[in-house]
């Protein structure tokens, strides 16, 4: 069932005292595909970061999200892995989150071969090329089971057979999930995304709402609680 | 000189028991303060770098200052505090391995603490950043990015071992040199060498560099296994 996952009202945000990205409105729904599409500079991974909301806080205005916060995750456009095994970074996740050592084997095993990664797990992370690094911070994002994943720029650095099964990856995920994801690639977004919102300089341009999540008027929603970093 | 050096050469091999009674004493005391130092410089060089407190960069000029104190002042302001009308004399510690130890400690922290702050300043951001957002605490994100600059802290760790295992005038002042007790291979050496016995400090010269070679082989063997495999992140 579809339901309201975020409200943002009013945002304003600066870096550096220069403002990098302003929302007066935007709602997103969930389960489902949104496309967040623009130029360089356009705003999109600062979006992102906003709504993963343990990494930055808005100068002004609200981000609202009405899901535990740590049932959203971030897959960065350069994500970092540990300098351990790619099972110990795809692990690390449900460690902080003390799932139990026997569950953690199966769940980081069926995340790597969601990947494309499967036998993966004791191999060094730092030995991975940039496309393996890239699923590896996938693995380690849907591992989780998240609510919301937000994805920066995913198709970054990866090859055709890699783009296909990501964007399949994207299709599936997003049935139970509501999958955030940055791009340059408008006819990819088009085709992937339920949405797609458009950014330019900072500022939103527009979005289409097929599946029913209109840009404004922002509803009601009782339960929103606003992000804050723990 | 060469009759001195097969001498020492000479007490290594023959496994003299007074020259390794020396060598257990120091690297049991060198191995405690170290420890002790360590366990209070890597939260305290973790404040350094991601703590917001007034002073922080007076503090950071401090702590670098410190490292260039030598080790005999430390030792007369230990020597002044632990003595009988010091405001320590009370802990009786004077000329015992507890001195040592307090001793090369306080040589050690400002070093590794140093060292440590720089370590971490110096990571990328992403790995706190990484941590927080797949739902780590600020203490669990603090501990996996230690975890990240093991290695570092390792350097810091044998750097300021092996600043302080030969140090003499902290451990002259404050052990006293007292055989079967306090006596360092440093303090052993600098007694030796002065009453002309100098096939007994160059063994204990040559222990000690062989001490370096150890650690720091140790560390790079730790280096290259860390560039081809992985460890447990915390």
């Amino acid at each position: 069932m579809t339901r309201s996952l975020y409200r943002i009202q009013g945002l304003r945000h600066e870096r550096a005292g220069r403002t990098v990205l302003t929302v007066p409105e935007l709602v997103l729904n969930g389960p489902g595909s949104v496309a967040v599409v623009g130029d360089n500079g356009a705003g999109k991974t600062t979006l992102l970061r906003l709504l993963s909301g343990s990494l930055e806080t808005p100068t002004s205005g609200v981000v609202q999200c009405t899901i535990d916060r740590r049932m959203v995750v971030l897959v960065d456009q350069d994500p970092y892995l540990f300098a351990t095994t790619v099972a110990g970074n795809v692990g690390y996740p449900l460690k902080v989150r003390r799932v139990p050592r026997w569950e953690r084997g199966e769940r980081i095993a069926t995340a790597l071969k969601a990947v494309g990664l499967g036998g993966f797990e004791r191999r060094s992370a730092r030995t991975l090329s940039g496309g393996e690094r890239r699923r590896v911070a996938l693995a380690r994002a849907i591992v989780l089971k998240p609510k919301v994943l937000l994805l920066d720029e995913p198709d970054a650095g990866l090859d055709g057979d890699a783009v296909a099964a990501l964007e399949w990856l994207i299709q599936a995920l997003s049935e139970d999930c509501l999958v955030v994801f940055s791009s340059h690639d408008r006819a990819r977004a088009a085709r992937l995304a339920g949405r797609v919102i458009r950014l330019g300089d900072g500022h939103l341009l527009g979005g289409s709402a097929p599946f029913g999540e209109g840009l404004s008027p922002v509803p009601d929603s009782g339960s929103a609680a606003p992000i804050v970093p723990r | 000189m060469s009759d001195g050096v097969l001498h020492a050469f000479g007490l290594i091999f023959s496994a003299d028991p007074e020259l390794y009674r020396v060598v257990a004493r120091s690297l049991m005391v060198t191995l405690c303060a170290v420890v002790i130092a360590g366990a209070l410089a890597l939260p305290f060089g973790y404040l350094l770098v991601h703590g917001r407190f007034a002073g922080r960069g007076a503090l950071v000029i401090i702590i670098h200052t410190l490292t260039a104190v030598p080790t005999v002042v430390v030792g007369l302001v230990l020597f002044t505090l632990l003595s009988r009308g010091g405001p320590l004399g009370g802990l009786d510690w004077l000329y015992t391995p507890a001195a040592l130890v307090l001793g090369q400690g306080l040589l050690a922290f400002p070093i590794i603490a140093t060292l440590v702050r720089s370590a971490l300043a110096s990571m990328d951001v992403r790995v706190l950043e990484t941590a927080r957002a797949l739902g780590a605490g600020r203490l669990r994100a603090g501990l996996t990015q230690l975890s990240e600059g093991r290695l570092a802290i390792t350097a810091a760790l044998v750097t300021g071992f092996g600043r302080v295992v030969g140090e003499v005038g902290c451990a002259m002042m404050v052990g006293g040199n007292i055989e079967g007790y306090t006596r360092t291979m440093s303090t052993a050496i600098a007694l030796e060498s002065g009453r002309g016995e100098f096939s007994f400090g160059l063994g204990l010269g040559l222990v000690l560099l062989l001490l370096a070679l150890l650690v720091n082989l140790a560390l790079q063997a730790m280096q290259g296994r860390a560039g081809i495999q992985g460890a447990t992140v915390g």
